[in-house]
Protein backbone atom coordinates (compact mmCIF):
# COMPACT_ATOMS: atom_id res chain seq x y z
CA UNK A 1 0.00 0.00 0.00
CA UNK A 2 1.57 3.31 -1.49
CA UNK A 3 1.88 6.23 1.65
CA UNK A 4 -1.30 8.16 1.82
CA UNK A 5 0.77 10.87 4.54
CA UNK A 6 3.99 12.76 4.24
CA UNK A 7 5.44 13.43 7.89
CA UNK A 8 8.02 16.15 7.62
CA UNK A 9 10.62 15.71 10.77
CA UNK A 10 13.47 16.81 12.21
CA UNK A 11 16.14 14.57 13.82
CA UNK A 12 16.01 15.81 17.48
CA UNK A 13 11.78 16.06 17.42
CA UNK A 14 10.79 13.61 19.78
CA UNK A 15 6.56 14.35 18.63
CA UNK A 16 7.90 12.98 15.44
CA UNK A 17 9.59 9.76 16.72
CA UNK A 18 6.58 9.18 18.86
CA UNK A 19 3.67 9.64 16.10
CA UNK A 20 5.49 7.83 13.52
CA UNK A 21 6.42 4.80 16.05
CA UNK A 22 2.95 5.02 16.42
CA UNK A 23 1.49 4.76 13.14
CA UNK A 24 3.82 2.26 12.86
CA UNK A 25 2.26 0.44 15.62
CA UNK A 26 -1.28 1.35 13.47
CA UNK A 27 0.14 -0.43 10.26
CA UNK A 28 -0.44 3.15 8.55
CA UNK A 29 2.46 3.86 5.63
CA UNK A 30 3.66 7.31 5.59
CA UNK A 31 6.58 9.05 4.18
CA UNK A 32 9.09 10.71 6.14
CA UNK A 33 10.86 14.08 5.22
CA UNK A 34 13.70 15.02 7.51
CA UNK A 35 13.59 18.90 6.83
CA UNK A 36 16.94 19.51 7.92
CA UNK A 37 18.57 17.67 5.13
CA UNK A 38 15.75 19.34 2.75
CA UNK A 39 15.74 22.86 2.84
CA UNK A 40 13.01 23.03 0.17
CA UNK A 41 10.83 20.85 2.39
CA UNK A 42 11.44 23.26 5.32
CA UNK A 43 10.05 26.24 2.94
CA UNK A 44 7.19 23.90 2.12
CA UNK A 45 6.17 22.90 6.08
CA UNK A 46 6.33 27.03 6.60
CA UNK A 47 3.68 27.63 2.93
CA UNK A 48 1.05 24.88 4.69
CA UNK A 49 1.90 25.76 8.08
CA UNK A 50 0.94 29.59 7.76
CA UNK A 51 5.01 30.38 8.39
CA UNK A 52 5.26 28.22 11.43
CA UNK A 53 8.42 26.22 10.64
CA UNK A 54 7.28 23.26 13.33
CA UNK A 55 7.34 19.72 13.13
CA UNK A 56 6.23 17.34 13.22
CA UNK A 57 3.56 18.76 10.58
CA UNK A 58 1.75 15.90 8.66
CA UNK A 59 0.32 16.15 5.03
CA UNK A 60 -2.01 14.07 3.57
CA UNK A 61 -3.27 13.25 -0.16
CA UNK A 62 -5.63 16.24 -0.42
CA UNK A 63 -2.51 18.59 0.82
CA UNK A 64 -4.04 19.55 3.94
CA UNK A 65 -1.57 19.84 6.63
CA UNK A 66 -2.41 19.07 10.55
CA UNK A 67 0.28 20.08 12.89
CA UNK A 68 1.34 17.77 16.18
CA UNK A 69 -1.99 15.50 15.85
CA UNK A 70 -2.43 12.64 17.82
CA UNK A 71 -2.16 9.22 15.96
CA UNK A 72 -6.03 9.28 16.94
CA UNK A 73 -6.48 12.39 14.52
CA UNK A 74 -4.60 11.36 11.93
CA UNK A 75 -6.36 7.66 11.98
CA UNK A 76 -10.07 9.63 12.08
CA UNK A 77 -9.00 11.78 8.83
CA UNK A 78 -7.57 9.00 6.68
CA UNK A 79 -10.34 7.28 7.82
CA UNK A 80 -12.89 10.25 6.78
CA UNK A 81 -11.17 10.67 3.48
CA UNK A 82 -10.87 6.97 2.57
CA UNK B 1 -14.36 0.21 22.68
CA UNK B 2 -15.06 -0.43 26.29
CA UNK B 3 -14.37 -2.87 28.16
CA UNK B 4 -17.19 -5.13 31.04
CA UNK B 5 -14.32 -7.32 32.78
CA UNK B 6 -12.89 -5.34 36.13
CA UNK B 7 -9.03 -5.50 35.56
CA UNK B 8 -6.66 -5.73 38.41
CA UNK B 9 -5.09 -2.43 37.40
CA UNK B 10 -5.83 0.79 35.37
CA UNK B 11 -2.73 3.57 34.60
CA UNK B 12 -3.68 6.99 33.85
CA UNK B 13 -0.52 8.64 32.01
CA UNK B 14 2.44 7.52 30.67
CA UNK B 15 6.53 8.88 31.37
CA UNK B 16 8.91 7.67 33.57
CA UNK B 17 6.17 7.13 36.25
CA UNK B 18 3.32 5.38 34.34
CA UNK B 19 5.56 3.31 32.13
CA UNK B 20 7.75 1.50 35.28
CA UNK B 21 4.39 0.98 37.20
CA UNK B 22 3.20 -0.77 34.04
CA UNK B 23 6.48 -2.94 34.17
CA UNK B 24 5.59 -3.87 37.74
CA UNK B 25 2.13 -4.55 37.39
CA UNK B 26 2.73 -6.86 33.93
CA UNK B 27 5.79 -8.34 35.11
CA UNK B 28 3.60 -9.63 38.27
CA UNK B 29 1.01 -11.29 35.87
CA UNK B 30 -1.85 -8.41 36.74
CA UNK B 31 -2.32 -7.64 33.18
CA UNK B 32 -2.54 -3.95 33.36
CA UNK B 33 -4.36 -1.69 31.26
CA UNK B 34 -2.41 1.83 30.33
CA UNK B 35 -3.78 5.02 28.93
CA UNK B 36 -0.64 6.54 28.07
CA UNK B 37 -2.19 9.94 26.74
CA UNK B 38 -3.24 10.92 22.91
CA UNK B 39 -0.49 13.76 22.82
CA UNK B 40 1.25 13.72 26.16
CA UNK B 41 2.37 10.02 25.99
CA UNK B 42 5.83 9.60 26.77
CA UNK B 43 5.45 12.71 29.47
CA UNK B 44 8.05 15.48 29.61
CA UNK B 45 10.63 13.54 28.17
CA UNK B 46 9.25 13.55 25.00
CA UNK B 47 10.43 17.05 24.70
CA UNK B 48 14.01 16.39 25.63
CA UNK B 49 17.06 15.46 23.75
CA UNK B 50 19.85 13.88 25.63
CA UNK B 51 19.31 12.63 28.99
CA UNK B 52 22.63 12.31 30.73
CA UNK B 53 21.36 11.59 34.47
CA UNK B 54 19.48 8.89 34.05
CA UNK B 55 21.46 5.69 35.40
CA UNK B 56 22.47 3.09 33.57
CA UNK B 57 23.30 5.08 30.08
CA UNK B 58 27.11 5.59 30.44
CA UNK B 59 26.62 7.79 27.37
CA UNK B 60 22.92 9.58 27.79
CA UNK B 61 19.90 8.33 26.06
CA UNK B 62 17.22 10.42 24.24
CA UNK B 63 14.24 11.50 26.25
CA UNK B 64 11.93 9.73 23.56
CA UNK B 65 14.05 6.68 23.09
CA UNK B 66 13.82 6.10 26.95
CA UNK B 67 10.20 6.63 26.73
CA UNK B 68 9.84 4.16 24.04
CA UNK B 69 12.39 1.70 25.49
CA UNK B 70 10.25 1.77 28.58
CA UNK B 71 7.05 1.30 26.85
CA UNK B 72 8.28 -1.56 24.96
CA UNK B 73 9.75 -3.26 28.10
CA UNK B 74 5.74 -2.85 29.52
CA UNK B 75 4.75 -4.67 26.30
CA UNK B 76 6.70 -7.33 26.07
CA UNK B 77 5.14 -8.44 29.87
CA UNK B 78 1.81 -7.99 28.83
CA UNK B 79 1.01 -4.35 29.11
CA UNK B 80 -2.50 -2.87 27.43
CA UNK B 81 -0.82 0.03 25.94
CA UNK B 82 -3.50 2.83 24.43
CA UNK B 83 -2.72 5.86 23.04
CA UNK B 84 -5.56 7.74 24.07
CA UNK B 85 -7.14 10.55 27.11
CA UNK B 86 -8.98 9.59 29.97
CA UNK B 87 -11.76 12.01 30.14
CA UNK B 88 -13.09 11.19 33.22
CA UNK B 89 -12.67 9.19 36.58
CA UNK B 90 -14.69 7.63 38.84
CA UNK B 91 -12.35 6.46 41.99
CA UNK B 92 -14.68 6.04 45.23
CA UNK B 93 -16.96 3.19 42.55
CA UNK B 94 -16.14 -0.47 43.27
CA UNK B 95 -15.12 -1.45 40.72
CA UNK B 96 -13.50 1.87 40.14
CA UNK B 97 -14.58 3.68 36.64
CA UNK B 98 -12.61 4.75 33.98
CA UNK B 99 -13.74 6.77 30.74
CA UNK B 100 -12.12 7.79 27.57
CA UNK B 101 -13.56 9.45 24.40
CA UNK B 102 -14.44 6.04 23.01
CA UNK B 103 -15.19 3.92 26.17
CA UNK B 104 -15.58 3.02 29.70
CA UNK B 105 -13.50 0.74 31.64
CA UNK B 106 -13.68 -0.84 35.17
CA UNK B 107 -10.45 -1.51 37.55
CA UNK B 108 -9.81 -2.82 40.98
CA UNK B 109 -6.83 -0.48 41.41
CA UNK B 110 -5.94 3.00 39.97
CA UNK B 111 -2.30 4.34 39.13
CA UNK B 112 -2.54 8.17 38.53
CA UNK B 113 0.26 9.29 36.89
CA UNK B 114 -0.68 12.37 34.73
CA UNK B 115 2.46 14.51 35.63
CA UNK B 116 2.51 18.03 35.63
CA UNK B 117 2.78 20.84 33.15
CA UNK B 118 5.16 23.55 33.46
CA UNK B 119 3.97 26.91 32.70
CA UNK B 120 4.75 28.78 29.87
CA UNK B 121 6.06 32.36 29.73
CA UNK B 122 3.49 32.27 26.83
CA UNK B 123 5.50 34.73 24.73
CA UNK B 124 6.35 34.65 20.81
CA UNK B 125 9.48 32.21 20.25
CA UNK B 126 9.23 30.51 23.74
CA UNK B 127 7.70 27.10 21.94
CA UNK B 128 9.29 27.28 18.39
CA UNK B 129 13.05 27.59 20.58
CA UNK B 130 11.71 24.10 22.86
CA UNK B 131 14.85 22.33 23.34
CA UNK B 132 17.06 24.62 21.18
CA UNK B 133 17.82 26.92 23.92
CA UNK B 134 14.75 27.35 25.79
CA UNK B 135 14.37 24.91 28.33
CA UNK B 136 12.11 24.12 31.64
CA UNK B 137 14.63 21.89 33.41
CA UNK B 138 18.32 23.44 34.64
CA UNK B 139 19.18 20.51 35.72
CA UNK B 140 18.52 18.67 32.63
CA UNK B 141 20.33 20.53 29.98
CA UNK B 142 22.30 23.10 31.85
CA UNK B 143 25.39 21.29 31.16
CA UNK B 144 24.64 21.83 27.53
CA UNK B 145 25.38 25.86 28.25
CA UNK B 146 28.93 25.08 29.22
CA UNK B 147 30.33 28.64 29.14
CA UNK B 148 27.42 30.63 27.54
CA UNK B 149 25.16 33.65 29.00
CA UNK B 150 22.04 32.56 30.41
CA UNK B 151 18.62 33.95 31.15
CA UNK B 152 16.05 32.39 34.11
CA UNK B 153 12.93 33.85 34.56
CA UNK B 154 11.06 33.81 37.53
CA UNK B 155 12.01 34.80 41.22
CA UNK B 156 11.05 31.98 43.49
CA UNK B 157 13.08 29.33 45.10
CA UNK B 158 12.96 27.31 42.21
CA UNK B 159 14.40 30.19 39.93
CA UNK B 160 17.31 30.88 42.48
CA UNK B 161 18.42 26.71 42.50
CA UNK B 162 18.34 26.90 39.03
CA UNK B 163 20.16 30.41 38.47
CA UNK B 164 22.58 28.93 41.02
CA UNK B 165 23.07 25.35 39.78
CA UNK B 166 23.59 26.95 36.41
CA UNK B 167 26.62 28.78 37.18
CA UNK B 168 28.31 25.83 37.49
CA UNK B 169 28.32 25.31 34.10
CA UNK B 170 27.47 29.11 32.51
CA UNK B 171 29.56 32.10 32.12
CA UNK B 172 26.88 34.36 33.07
CA UNK B 173 23.32 34.21 34.43
CA UNK B 174 20.57 36.88 34.44
CA UNK B 175 17.39 36.02 36.32
CA UNK B 176 14.72 38.05 35.13
CA UNK B 177 11.72 38.77 37.66
CA UNK B 178 8.81 41.00 37.31
CA UNK B 179 9.36 42.05 41.08
CA UNK B 180 11.92 44.32 42.85
CA UNK B 181 12.45 41.67 45.04
CA UNK B 182 13.16 37.66 44.83
CA UNK B 183 10.08 36.06 46.17
CA UNK B 184 12.25 33.60 47.56
CA UNK B 185 13.40 32.32 50.65
CA UNK B 186 16.05 34.51 52.26
CA UNK B 187 18.70 32.01 52.30
CA UNK B 188 18.29 31.35 48.69
CA UNK B 189 18.69 35.07 48.27
CA UNK B 190 21.66 35.14 49.83
CA UNK B 191 23.14 32.56 47.52
CA UNK B 192 21.92 34.13 44.08
CA UNK B 193 23.30 37.68 45.79
CA UNK B 194 26.73 36.02 46.65
CA UNK B 195 27.34 34.31 43.74
CA UNK B 196 29.26 36.29 41.05
CA UNK B 197 27.65 35.07 37.79
CA UNK B 198 24.30 35.95 38.61
CA UNK B 199 22.97 39.40 37.56
CA UNK B 200 19.67 40.91 38.05
CA UNK B 201 17.11 42.52 35.52
CA UNK B 202 14.20 43.88 37.88
CA UNK B 203 10.62 44.69 37.16
CA UNK B 204 11.05 43.11 34.10
CA UNK B 205 9.09 40.49 31.62
CA UNK B 206 9.98 38.82 28.79
CA UNK B 207 7.96 39.50 26.02
CA UNK B 208 10.14 37.29 23.27
CA UNK B 209 12.46 34.88 22.55
CA UNK B 210 14.49 35.73 19.64
CA UNK B 211 16.03 33.55 17.50
CA UNK B 212 15.47 31.46 14.32
CA UNK B 213 17.30 27.77 14.35
CA UNK B 214 18.84 28.72 17.81
CA UNK B 215 17.77 31.13 20.95
CA UNK B 216 19.78 34.44 19.81
CA UNK B 217 18.49 36.29 22.82
CA UNK B 218 15.57 37.76 25.07
CA UNK B 219 13.76 40.59 24.42
CA UNK B 220 12.65 42.16 27.76
CA UNK B 221 10.49 45.30 28.69
CA UNK B 222 10.76 47.10 32.04
CA UNK B 223 7.77 47.38 33.44
CA UNK B 224 8.37 50.61 35.36
CA UNK B 225 9.97 52.72 32.65
CA UNK B 226 8.55 50.83 29.67
CA UNK B 227 11.99 50.63 28.01
CA UNK B 228 12.62 47.49 25.81
CA UNK B 229 15.63 45.46 25.15
CA UNK B 230 17.13 42.49 23.83
CA UNK B 231 19.82 40.79 26.27
CA UNK B 232 22.09 38.38 24.05
CA UNK B 233 21.56 34.63 25.81
CA UNK B 234 21.70 30.86 24.19
CA UNK B 235 19.57 30.05 27.23
CA UNK B 236 16.64 30.83 28.65
CA UNK B 237 15.40 28.58 31.31
CA UNK B 238 11.71 29.31 32.40
CA UNK B 239 10.92 28.58 35.86
CA UNK B 240 7.56 29.97 36.62
CA UNK B 241 6.32 27.18 38.21
CA UNK B 242 4.37 24.26 36.74
CA UNK B 243 1.13 22.81 37.46
CA UNK B 244 0.32 19.04 38.35
CA UNK B 245 -2.30 17.42 36.42
CA UNK B 246 -4.35 16.75 38.50
CA UNK B 247 -7.80 18.52 36.99
CA UNK B 248 -9.53 14.80 36.11
CA UNK B 249 -9.44 13.57 39.98
CA UNK B 250 -9.84 17.41 41.63
CA UNK B 251 -13.09 16.69 44.12
CA UNK B 252 -12.07 12.71 44.03
CA UNK B 253 -8.66 12.20 45.66
CA UNK B 254 -7.16 14.74 48.31
CA UNK B 255 -5.32 17.64 46.64
CA UNK B 256 -2.82 19.96 48.59
CA UNK B 257 -3.16 23.46 47.99
CA UNK B 258 -1.18 23.67 44.82
CA UNK B 259 -3.14 20.61 42.91
CA UNK B 260 -0.81 18.11 43.98
CA UNK B 261 -1.97 14.64 44.56
CA UNK B 262 -1.35 13.97 48.63
CA UNK B 263 -0.02 10.81 49.27
CA UNK B 264 -0.54 9.73 53.18
CA UNK B 265 2.49 7.67 54.66
CA UNK B 266 5.92 7.50 54.42
CA UNK B 267 7.08 5.23 51.73
CA UNK B 268 3.84 4.56 50.23
CA UNK B 269 2.15 5.90 47.13
CA UNK B 270 -1.90 5.18 48.57
CA UNK B 271 -4.11 8.48 48.04
CA UNK B 272 -6.68 9.05 50.63
CA UNK B 273 -9.06 6.69 48.46
CA UNK B 274 -8.55 2.68 48.68
CA UNK B 275 -6.94 0.96 45.82
CA UNK B 276 -5.63 4.41 44.43
CA UNK B 277 -2.18 5.35 43.95
CA UNK B 278 -0.48 8.03 42.62
CA UNK B 279 3.17 8.31 41.62
CA UNK B 280 5.92 10.62 39.51
CA UNK B 281 5.53 14.59 39.35
CA UNK B 282 1.62 14.24 39.86
CA UNK B 283 2.86 14.19 43.97
CA UNK B 284 6.40 15.44 43.63
CA UNK B 285 7.05 18.82 44.55
CA UNK B 286 10.94 18.13 45.18
CA UNK B 287 12.78 16.42 43.14
CA UNK B 288 10.89 15.68 39.63
CA UNK B 289 13.12 14.26 38.41
CA UNK B 290 12.78 10.98 35.32
CA UNK B 291 14.73 8.65 37.88
CA UNK B 292 12.51 9.65 40.89
CA UNK B 293 9.12 9.18 38.85
CA UNK B 294 10.19 6.09 37.55
CA UNK B 295 10.99 5.19 41.37
CA UNK B 296 7.85 5.92 42.72
CA UNK B 297 6.07 4.80 39.41
CA UNK B 298 7.87 1.10 41.00
CA UNK B 299 6.17 1.64 44.45
CA UNK B 300 2.78 2.68 43.14
CA UNK B 301 2.93 -0.17 41.15
CA UNK B 302 3.75 -2.56 44.24
CA UNK B 303 1.47 -0.60 46.38
CA UNK B 304 -1.47 -1.67 44.08
CA UNK B 305 0.03 -5.37 43.94
CA UNK B 306 -0.18 -5.62 47.66
CA UNK B 307 -3.30 -3.93 48.16
CA UNK B 308 -4.82 -6.50 45.69
CA UNK B 309 -3.58 -9.29 47.17
CA UNK B 310 -5.25 -8.04 50.45
CA UNK B 311 -8.56 -7.49 48.38
CA UNK B 312 -8.23 -11.69 48.26
CA UNK B 313 -6.94 -12.23 51.54
CA UNK B 314 -10.16 -10.08 53.04
CA UNK B 315 -13.26 -12.80 53.90
CA UNK B 316 -16.39 -12.34 51.91
CA UNK B 317 -18.67 -9.66 53.42
CA UNK B 318 -21.24 -11.68 56.17
CA UNK B 319 -24.74 -12.00 54.33
CA UNK B 320 -26.51 -9.14 56.13
CA UNK B 321 -29.52 -6.63 55.80
CA UNK B 322 -32.93 -7.38 56.12
CA UNK B 323 -33.25 -11.36 57.20
CA UNK B 324 -30.54 -10.54 60.07
CA UNK B 325 -31.67 -6.91 61.14
CA UNK B 326 -27.99 -6.22 60.58
CA UNK B 327 -27.74 -2.44 58.90
CA UNK B 328 -25.52 -2.97 56.01
CA UNK B 329 -22.73 -1.71 55.75
CA UNK B 330 -19.22 -0.94 53.03
CA UNK B 331 -16.48 -3.75 54.33
CA UNK B 332 -13.90 -2.54 55.56
CA UNK B 333 -11.11 -1.97 52.92
CA UNK B 334 -7.81 -3.35 53.73
CA UNK B 335 -5.56 -0.83 54.22
CA UNK B 336 -1.62 -0.73 52.04
CA UNK B 337 0.91 -0.22 54.70
CA UNK B 338 3.19 -0.12 51.79
CA UNK B 339 7.02 0.20 52.71
CA UNK B 340 9.96 -0.97 51.28
CA UNK B 341 9.86 -3.89 53.81
CA UNK B 342 6.85 -4.91 53.34
CA UNK B 343 6.38 -4.60 49.69
CA UNK B 344 6.09 -7.97 47.76
CA UNK B 345 9.32 -9.01 46.03
CA UNK B 346 9.15 -8.36 42.55
CA UNK B 347 12.27 -9.20 41.18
Amino acid sequence: MSPTLTIYSTPWCGYCHRLMKQLDREGVAYTSVDIERDPSAADYVMRVNGGNQTVPTVVFLDGSAATNPSVKDVLSRLATSA
Amino acid sequence: MSDQRVRNAIVVGSGPSGYTAAIYLARAALEPLVFEGSVTAGGALMNTTDVENYPGFPDGVMGPQLMDDLRTQAERFGADLVTDDVVELDLAADPKVVKTSTGIFYAKTVVLAMGSAYRNLDVPGESELSGRGVSWCATCDGFFFRDQDIVVVGGGDSAVEEATFLTRFARSVTMVHRRDALRASKIMQERAFNNDKIRFEWDSEVLEAVGTDRLEGVRLRNLKSGEEKVLDATGLFVAIGHDPRSELVKGQVELDDEGYVVVHRLHSTATDLPGVFAAGDLVDHTYRQAITAAGTGCAAALDAERYLTMLEDTPPEPHVGFDTGIPAEPPDRPEVQGGHGSAPAAT
